[in-house]
């Protein structure tokens, strides 16, 4: 069954994909963040992303960052994620041009935002685990909404 | 200085008797009547483990740590039996703001979590097909080089340090020795990668070492945190995460992504070492603004040396050829530098009037 993206069922899906898969999350290590992920396009959405040791324990979407304690939000247009689960399921992992380190390096295709240096530390800190959770999607159908 | 015990032990009589008649089986068992306290720790996580801050309990603590230290200047760990009689260990770091992090104990434990192994880890067949030209490959070998001299010297600084802390603040030395392995473990595999790929290493040249001597030759452990572990840390981040970003070879993407995760938390304890220092004695921020603006000048030797700059123009674009056309996402490269090094510096408290940031000025200059 397809999910939709973006959807709360859909990050649902990465992280009980996440927590099925103890081998792999146990070897990248404790990851302790609350992310954000906010999709930018004609209706908006932020979901906030909790991980705790190997698990990622909640996933929620929230109207207003400050209904939660985000460390940092990864932002992008719709189209720039969506190219980026494409690339993620074309290839297994995404190609070079499309990790969250090479989208988000720069500011320019996908901006990290952050009120404290130290939560946005957290993304470079956690980064493996963060990518294979995204990488979760490889196999995953998508509705695009 | 040369440390004689008080007394002469292999020659004692009294050492002598005391090992016959443990022997003869007087034991003497009066050690086990010690008064430590006694504690119940359990892990609060299942899946951690027990760690540091599940024995972070009454005198075991690090919350009893009184700001100076002036009841243990022994080997004793925190909460151990003291007897008269200890020797003075000549501690010269004695002040728990000097070196401590709140974010310390638990740095330590991910770094043990998240420990890689770069001789298996990173895909190193992937170099026998590198996907970039002999230029391209020159040029990260470059950076590769510096950077395994950048690691070298984020493994020394606490290696000068770490001796003269106080053992009251175990967690916090647990903590800068998982420091040394994780950087001596990326000065390994920056220079493996700089071997592997063909072209060999690069080469030193001056401004980078006035670089890093000035951030080695820091005249107190805070003044060196702020430059180690802030500036020169920050610094590797952005090369690193650069890499990763224009390299498709895989053994770079594993070496940008496990790298800047290692790198990132000696950022995240400078970051915290510096809020905790100011927040205890303010009137520190002078001597640190003063080493700051002394560094940020070094570091900014290094961004504006040809060496450098061209290294990283010539990755950035792909090739010699392309390498002026992208001396503009350079610049940007260092936008993104100075933003974030002086987004650290505000929240820490080391924030200056506009204008008297070396590095934004400079940065400001090439921007045009």
């Amino acid at each position: 069954m397809a999910l939709k993206f973006p959807s709360v069922d859909f990050f649902r899906e990465l992280a009980r994909r996440m927590n099925a898969d103890r081998a792999t999350f146990e070897k990248l290590g404790f990851c302790d963040a609350v992310m954000g992920v906010r999709v930018l396009g004609k209706a908006p959405h932020l979901y906030a992303l909790t991980f705790e040791v190997y698990d990622c324990t909640e996933v929620r979407e929230l109207g207003d960052a400050s209904e939660a304690e985000l460390d940092f939000t990864l932002q992008a247009p719709a189209e720039l994620w969506r190219e980026m689960l494409e690339s993620i399921r074309q290839h297994g992992q995404p190609a070079p041009q499309y990790t969250l380190n090479s989208l988000s390096h720069i500011g320019d295709r996908m901006q990290v935002v952050y009120e404290d240096p130290e939560g946005h530390d957290k993304l470079y800190r956690f980064m493996a685990t963060i990518q294979a959770y995204f990488d979760n999607a490889r196999d995953l159908e998508i509705e695009w909404a | 200085m040369a440390y004689y015990a008080p007394k002469e032990l292999m020659t004692g009589p009294e050492l002598i008797d005391r090992v016959v008649s443990i022997f003869t089986g007087t034991l003497g068992l009066e050690w086990m009547q010690v008064a430590t306290e006694r504690v119940k720790c359990t892990p609060s996580h299942p899946d951690r483990g027990l760690v540091f801050d599940d024995t972070n309990v009454g005198s075991y603590g690090w919350d009893a740590i009184p700001e100076k230290i002036r009841h243990n200047f022994s080997m004793a760990p925190r909460g151990a039996f003291q007897p008269p009689g200890l020797p003075n260990l000549g501690y010269t770091i004695n002040r728990k703001s000097e070196v401590w992090s709140d974010n310390a104990p638990a740095l330590y434990e991910e770094s043990k979590s998240r420990h890689w192994v770069p001789t298996r880890a990173v895909q190193w067949a992937a170099l026998e097909r590198l996907g970039h030209g002999e230029d391209v490959e020159r040029a990260l070998a470059q950076l590769y080089t510096d950077l395994t001299s950048m690691a070298i010297v984020l493994e020394d600084v606490p290696s000068k340090w770490v001796w003269r802390i106080n053992h009251e603040l175990v967690e916090l030395k647990s903590w800068l020795c998982a420091q040394m392995f994780d950087t001596a473990q990326l000065a390994d595999v920056f220079r493996k990668r700089a071997i592997a790929g063909g072209t060999g290493l690069g080469r030193d040249y001056p401004a980078l070492g006035e670089m890093l001597k000035g951030v080695l030759d820091s005249g107190t452990y805070p003044t060196a945190s702020m430059a180690a572990h802030l500036l020169l840390g920050g610094t590797m981040q952005v090369l690193l995460r650069h890499i990763g970003a224009v390299s498709a070879n895989d053994a770079d993407q594993t070496i940008s992504r496990f790298g800047v995760q290692d790198v990132s938390r000696i950022v995240a304890y400078g970051t915290g070492h510096i809020r905790y220092l100011l927040g205890v004695r303010p009137h520190e921020k002078a001597a640190l603004t003063d080493h700051l603006t002394e560094m940020e000048g070094l570091l900014i030797g290094l961004l504006g040396d040809p060496l450098f700059f061209s290294a990283l123009a010539v990755v950035t674009g792909g090739g010699r050829d392309q390498a002026a056309a992208a001396t503009a996402r350079v610049v940007r490269l260092y936008r993104v530098l100075c933003d974030e090094h002086l987004a650290r510096c505000r929240a820490v408290g080391l924030e200056r009037p506009e204008g008297r940031s070396p590095l934004a000025a400079f940065v400001r200059e090439i921007e045009g």
